[in-house]
């Protein structure tokens, strides 16, 4: 019997470590999406050469009884069979799903290529070998607490109401609804047990109860002993079966009403025209609320419209500025090598002019002419100096 | 044995948006069991008429096809005395992608076409083609007789 029970805790483990992803609850799914042998969202695509997917497992299945494809019927064999575009792969191991333990508590959504990793590492309600070394249970990884030593979390413990033993991880929970536990009652102090307690709080003397007519306006509240006593002088219980016959009425008639309502005025006029006024009346409600339908989802249309351009935008803004940013670095490193560029013309320049004027020293007959030529090199150097700036900046405004 | 997915979700799809003139429901201790009803179509010797189906998926649905047949007594050539359809999705054109709702719109279809060419009650089908209007005032009376509508069906 523990055997089997074990075994069956093992499957249960392995199967969560793999889940059947055709019993998964997606979040959104597109029906261009679903299988049409499984009807659930594609797993492990394929593409057939007349151009539909099925999953690859489904379409196999299919192929070994008729060679030919489901949907359109063109024959089709083993070796027409293609693997998924990679879009579509990505399409459908990008979908998100529910966390398989959701009915057992976890919240957790995420795409379902990534769903396997989070059952095995860090979905809370995985059941988990139970720490201790002697114990072949499972328990869900939430009550596993990695400070404190590995202990058992199977040890029967008697219930402190009912003296039932129950497994540690699940005293909890029984507690809470354990037929013996023992309740104290709020208004009367009387002790009851838990299987009492709705025969209790339904009879309790000393529980506050409101007058039976508070509904049509009687503000008397008390406790249920003395409930009678008031009931015998309240006006408003005397006054109830009339009011309660009047309302009876009045939504009787309202109905009426409403129908009358639908039906134009055309009574008087022969059936043949009343009926069709009465059709072109419907088609008119009909159209009216297909109109509203289509205004509304046109307005969704406009607001996912609008995200979408936002998004566009930021994300070119953030472009437009990361370019920004590199020109600026691009235009101080211009400026600072120009800098050094100017930097060592004038020191060519200072150079050759102490040269020059040894030389005119030597020879002052030549000293006109040299000067001359100096003062053409050092102009073209600046004129050559501030072509380039010019060309860089229009670079930059580019 | 579990019921496969498919089954489920075409269940709970058939309850949820259910095809017009047409009503399939599982049977509770067996939810490949399905009590179906068709409404004839209008133009056709059927019309007025709600005739009763037995549907059945066998384990190997939807590699082969759901058992049809039908309960309510109908005059057609292509369903015979025992209520067997002669349907070629029935048979060799089913495919895996066809579901129980096409299969029934697929019936109730045939049932505005009969195809006496390709007969399943010859009987029915050679009175068809020698004097096709006695054939469909025959199949209007059976349509009368055992295809009435039930009391609460028609409020």
């Amino acid at each position: 019997m523990d055997e089997q029970q074990h075994n069956s805790a093992s499957e249960q483990a392995v199967s969560e470590r793999d889940p059947d992803l055709r019993a998964l609850k997606y979040v959104m799914l597109d029906d261009n999406l679903i299988c049409p042998i499984c009807r659930c969202a594609l797993v492990d695509p394929c593409y057939t050469k007349c151009g539909h997917t099925f999953c690859t497992l489904c379409l196999f299945k299919a192929l070994s009884q008729t060679p030919k494809c489901p949907v359109d019927r063109s024959s089709l064999s083993d070796a027409d069979v293609l693997p998924p575009p990679k879009i579509l792969s990505n399409m459908v191991n990008e979908l998100l799903v529910h966390c398989s333990n959701e009915d057992k508590g976890c919240k957790r959504t995420c795409q379902r290529s990534l769903l396997r990793h989070h059952l095995l590492e860090s979905c809370e309600y995985t059941p988990v070998p139970c720490p201790s070394a002697t114990c072949d249970q499972f328990v869900e990884r939430r009550y596993i607490d990695s400070e404190k030593p590995a202990r058992c979390l199977h040890e029967l413990i008697a219930c402190r109401a009912c003296d039932v033993k129950i497994p540690e991880i699940e005293i909890a929970t029984h507690e809470l609804v354990c037929s013996q536990r023992t309740l104290k009652c709020p208004d009367c102090a009387v002790v009851f047990t838990m299987a009492d307690i709705v025969s209790h709080t339904s009879e309790c003397a000393m529980a506050r109860v409101p007058c039976n007519a508070n509904n049509i306006g009687c503000k008397w509240v008390g406790i249920r002993a003395k409930l009678k006593n008031h009931e015998s002088e309240c006006t408003f219980i005397a006054l109830a079966p009339v009011i309660e016959k009047q309302e009876d009425r009045i939504a009787r008639l309202e109905l009426e009403n409403k129908s009358l309502r639908i039906q134009p005025s055309l009574t008087t006029t022969s059936g043949m025209v009343d009926s069709d006024a009465f059709h072109i009346f419907t088609e008119h409600e009909r159209f009216r609320s297909e109109l509203e339908k289509v205004s509304e989802q046109l307005g969704e249309l406009e607001i996912r419209h609008g995200v979408l351009i936002m998004n566009q935008n930021v994300r070119l803004k953030e472009e437009v500025q990361s370019m920004r940013n590199a020109m600026h670095g691009i235009r101080h490193q211009m400026h600072f090598l120009l800098m050094e560029h100017r930097n060592w013309a004038l020191q060519n320049l200072n150079s050759s002019m102490i040269t020059s004027a040894a030389a005119s020293l030597s020879s002052q007959t030549a000293s006109s002419s040299n000067n001359a030529q100096f003062s053409g090199e050092t102009s073209s150097i600046g004129r050559g100096t501030r072509r380039e700036n010019e060309s860089f900046r229009q670079d930059v405004r580019l | 044995m579990s019921l496969p997915k498919r089954i489920i979700k075409e269940t709970e799809r058939l309850v949820s948006d259910p095809v017009p003139g047409i009503n399939a429901v599982p049977h509770e201790e067996n939810l490949r069991y399905f009590d179906v009803t068709v409404d004839g179509p209008s133009q056709s010797p059927y019309e007025g008429g709600v005739f009763k189906l037995e549907l059945f998926l066998p384990e190997e649905y939807p590699m082969v096809a759901p058992k049809v047949r039908f309960l309510t007594k109908i005059y057609h050539p292509n369903i015979d005395k025992l209520g067997r359809i002669c349907l070629d999705v029935l048979k060799t054109n089913w495919s895996p992608a066809l579901q129980i709702r096409t299969i029934l719109l697929s019936v109730q279809a045939l049932l505005g076409a009969p195809n006496p060419d390709d007969p399943l009650a010859n009987d029915v089908a050679q009175r068809w083609k020698e004097d096709e209007r006695a054939a469909i005032a025959t199949a209007k009376e059976w349509t009368q007789t055992y295809a009435k509508p039930e009391p609460e069906a028609e409020t």
